[in-house]
């Protein structure tokens, strides 16, 4: 796997509170995702390797260039990457081509032909070509998450860092969203941070995850869900102790943890049920629920 | 066509819809071209002309009044820009665009009749033996569809004589058709 | 109006393409084909598709490309790059500033006109040089609503931050020559346009090392200062004395130069893509 970006002994402090302890990552071409709940330190991580926060300490490289070296290897950084934040706040009155016209003068696309030619790709790209008029606060809440997706993949960049992407699509929309990721992961590296196992499990080839700023997990989502093989059973009432149970279509009970009972079947364990697992590892006192 | 026709889809330009705007382009494009294409030799100015008259259609959507054909509408406004560029003016589009869709007129019955006729081929020979000046009058005014003044400045020629000339291009066209047909 | 039972079959209309019909058959084949939506799809479908996308992108384009405001459209004509302009346009926010400024200037005019004429002239030479500072101030650190995304991009930001600078100094001066107008300021002023100067070009490099809001803050203070060991006597006229006006231009020169260097330092250019 070729290097794209990489992280050494990487953290992050505020004040006395530590939202990433120090953290070893290497990311390559493909789609990973970054899973954790909300305050694991997700957002942290992703605005770090997006050079929009310095770290306390450690060492940031994306494709051969150190961010956090001086500023011009910082630029040159920048030049690689594409960054889609949590909350994109649209100037109003913007239209969506204007919009994507701004970001792409801001990546340096300073001559006007090149930028509008960039400009209308991006657009088709995720499906707002017949769009490009139309005002900002007009456009629904799905198409303007997908105008923000839009400009993250200006230029081409090697290294595409989006902040829970998925939030306001449709099935559909994350269907397509899919495609689009799949398509750049070929030769980019796509890390996506969200705290849906959906779209883990919809999007990704490999996962890491993330709590209380420290790394769980990293590797394939394959070997995510084999680290809950054995242990989600179904069963026609819950089994004692279950981490989390629920009765299925078929009116069966499908418990995830526990101690199996006499009638409980095996079944394949999903990507959340691995992720409720671990998370119990590391929260023990937090208990069952049902 | 069986599907939304053209006038809806400029109203629908009128609201601001681009997609409808691309279906008139998909439909229309085409035969703009090889029109204006035997109008003027140079492939960029026909690129060009197209890019504005469907700018033009963008942004004047509204001021199409339903009378007429659509893309007789629209080729009023290539032609008049295409006069236009060859005149060497790049003149900002908004202003010309507005001028452009109002002044498309609309035909006249005896105009009309002569037209059909023109479209059936009938009147082929008798065009063919009209004298070049007035041939010239028939292409600006009735394929064309330039008012007297505009082809009478595209000629270079007095209104008044264009407006003689037409008289007399028609009535020979007409007195070709009765020959032919009996009566009108 | 068009009697649909003739059409232009296909040999037809390739023949009309290029330009080898007669006159006549041109001009039935032109005339129908206005009001044939059969032989038009014909048309489209013996055209090759290659002419006319790129046509059609250059179509989506403009009508899709907003178009600048005329005071923008101007600095065009005048040389200004295309990008710098887009970046301009996008900083709508800096109406607020403008506003107020016009606010403060009537405000002034009005309180002004009540003033006895020593008070008027330490006034206005305490506010007008001042309000390019805080003009400028102002504008170097708007609230960009796109703060977070533009974290990660290339431009300069120090770029962004000068080009509404300028903007706002462009309109700062000759709103205090406006305030000028008020009758019994005239001779102070002329002395207050190197001191303006020079304290703006002392906040831009100032703003290269330290956050806009205690530059604006410092400098505002020190000028206050100045102006009350200057009207101590009871007169303002020390002000306009040539060497309190050469002390300011010593200290436009001297920042300027720093702010030049500061510029190279941080990170100035920008490649072209």
């Amino acid at each position: 796997m070729s290097l794209i970006a990489s992280l050494r002994a990487v953290s992050k402090t505020f004040g006395t509170t530590t939202a990433l302890h120090p953290v070893d990552l290497d990311l390559g071409a493909g789609v990973t995702g970054l899973l954790g709940p909300n305050g694991a330190g997700k957002t942290t991580l992703i605005r770090l390797l997006a050079t929009a926060l310095p770290p306390t300490t450690g060492r940031i490289e994306v494709v051969g260039h150190c961010a956090t070296a001086s500023l011009p290897e910082r630029t040159d950084a920048r030049r690689a990457l594409g960054y889609l934040p949590q909350e994109v706040n649209f100037p109003r009155r913007m239209t969506a081509f204007g919009f994507l016209d701004y970001v792409a003068v801001l990546k340096e696309w300073s001559k006007a032909p090149a930028r509008h030619a960039e400009v209308r790709r991006v657009l088709a790209l995720v499906d707002l070509a017949d769009l490009g008029s139309k005002r900002i606060s007009s456009l629904s809440g799905g198409q303007r998450r997908r105008l923000a997706i839009a400009q993250a993949f200006m230029g081409n960049p090697s290294l595409v860092i989006l902040d829970e992407p998925t939030t306001g699509l449709d099935p559909e929309q994350r269907a397509s969203l899919r495609g689009l990721l799949s398509e750049q992961a070929r030769t980019s590296a796509v890390l996506l941070a969200t705290h849906q196992t959906e779209d883990v499990s919809a999007l990704c080839d490999r996962v890491i995850v993330l709590d209380a700023g420290r790394v769980c997990f990293d590797g394939d989502v394959p070997e995510l869900v084999a680290t809950a093989a054995g242990q989600v059973s179904v069963a026609p009432e819950a089994t004692q102790g279950a981490l989390a149970s629920w009765r299925t279509g078929t009116g069966a009970v499908r418990s995830v943890g526990g101690t199996p009972r006499g009638d409980s079947q095996l079944v394949e364990p999903s990507v959340e049920d691995a992720y409720l697992l671990m998370r119990a590892l590391t929260h023990p006192h937090e208990g069952a629920r049902s | 066509m069986s599907e939304v026709d053209d006038a809806e889809l400029l109203r629908q330009v009128a609201a601001g819809d681009e997609a409808a705007l691309g279906v008139l382009f998909d439909r229309h494009s085409a035969w703009l071209q090889m029109r204006l294409r035997r109008r003027t030799s140079d492939p960029d100015l026909v690129a060009d002309v197209l890019q504005d008259t469907f700018v033009a259609v963008w942004r004047s959507a509204r001021k199409y009044r339903g009378d007429g054909d659509v893309g007789a509408w629209i080729w009023g406004i290539a032609i008049r820009r295409l006069i236009s560029l060859l005149r060497g003016h790049r003149e900002p589009l908004p202003a010309s665009a507005d001028v452009i869709a109002a002044a498309s007129p609309t035909a006249s019955s005896a105009e009309d009749q002569i037209l059909v006729a023109v479209e059936h081929g009938e009147l082929g020979a008798a065009l063919g033996r009209l004298s070049p000046e007035l041939r010239t009058i028939v292409q600006a005014t009735l394929i064309d569809g330039l008012t007297t003044r505009e082809a009478a400045r595209l000629l270079g020629l007095p209104q008044g004589t264009v407006k003689s000339r037409m008289r007399a291009a028609k009535a020979q066209l007409r007195g070709q058709l009765m020959t032919e047909n009996g009566s009108l | 109006m068009t009697d649909t039972t003739w059409h232009a079959n296909g040999d037809l209309l390739v023949e009309y393409a290029a330009g080898r019909l007669d006159y006549a058959a041109q001009a039935a084949i032109e005339t129908h084909l206005t009001g044939c939506s059969t032989c038009r799809s014909e048309a489209t479908r013996l055209t090759d598709r290659t002419t006319l996308e790129p046509v059609w992108e250059r179509i989506a384009t403009s009508i899709a490309a907003p178009r600048l405001p005329l005071p923008l459209r101007l600095l065009r004509r005048l040389g200004v790059p295309d990008g710098d302009l887009v970046v301009l346009r996008a900083s709508a926010n800096l109406l607020v500033p403008f506003a107020l400024a016009l606010l403060g200037a009537l405000v002034f005019a009005i309180i002004g006109g009540f003033l006895g004429l020593h008070e008027q002239r330490i006034f206005y030479l305490t506010v007008a040089p001042l309000l390019p500072v805080l003009l400028v101030g102002g504008a170097y650190d708007t609230t960009d609503s796109l703060r977070e995304l533009a974290e990660a991009t290339t431009f300069s930001k120090l770029r962004i931050a000068l080009l509404r600078t300028t903007v706002a100094i462009g309109f700062a001066l000759p709103l205090a020559m406006l305030m000028a107008l008020v009758p019994n300021i005239a001779l102070t002023a002329g002395a207050w346009l190197l001191p303006a100067l020079a304290l703006t070009m002392c906040a831009l490099t100032l703003f290269t090392w330290f956050s806009p809001q205690a530059v604006v803050v410092a400098l505002s203070a020190a000028w206050l200062v100045v102006v009350a060991g200057v009207s101590a006597g009871g007169t303002t006229a020390v002000a306009s004395s040539p060497w309190f006006q050469l002390v300011f231009l010593a200290i436009l020169a001297g920042s300027a130069a720093v702010f030049a260097h500061r510029l190279r330092v941080v990170a100035w250019r920008r490649a072209e893509r």
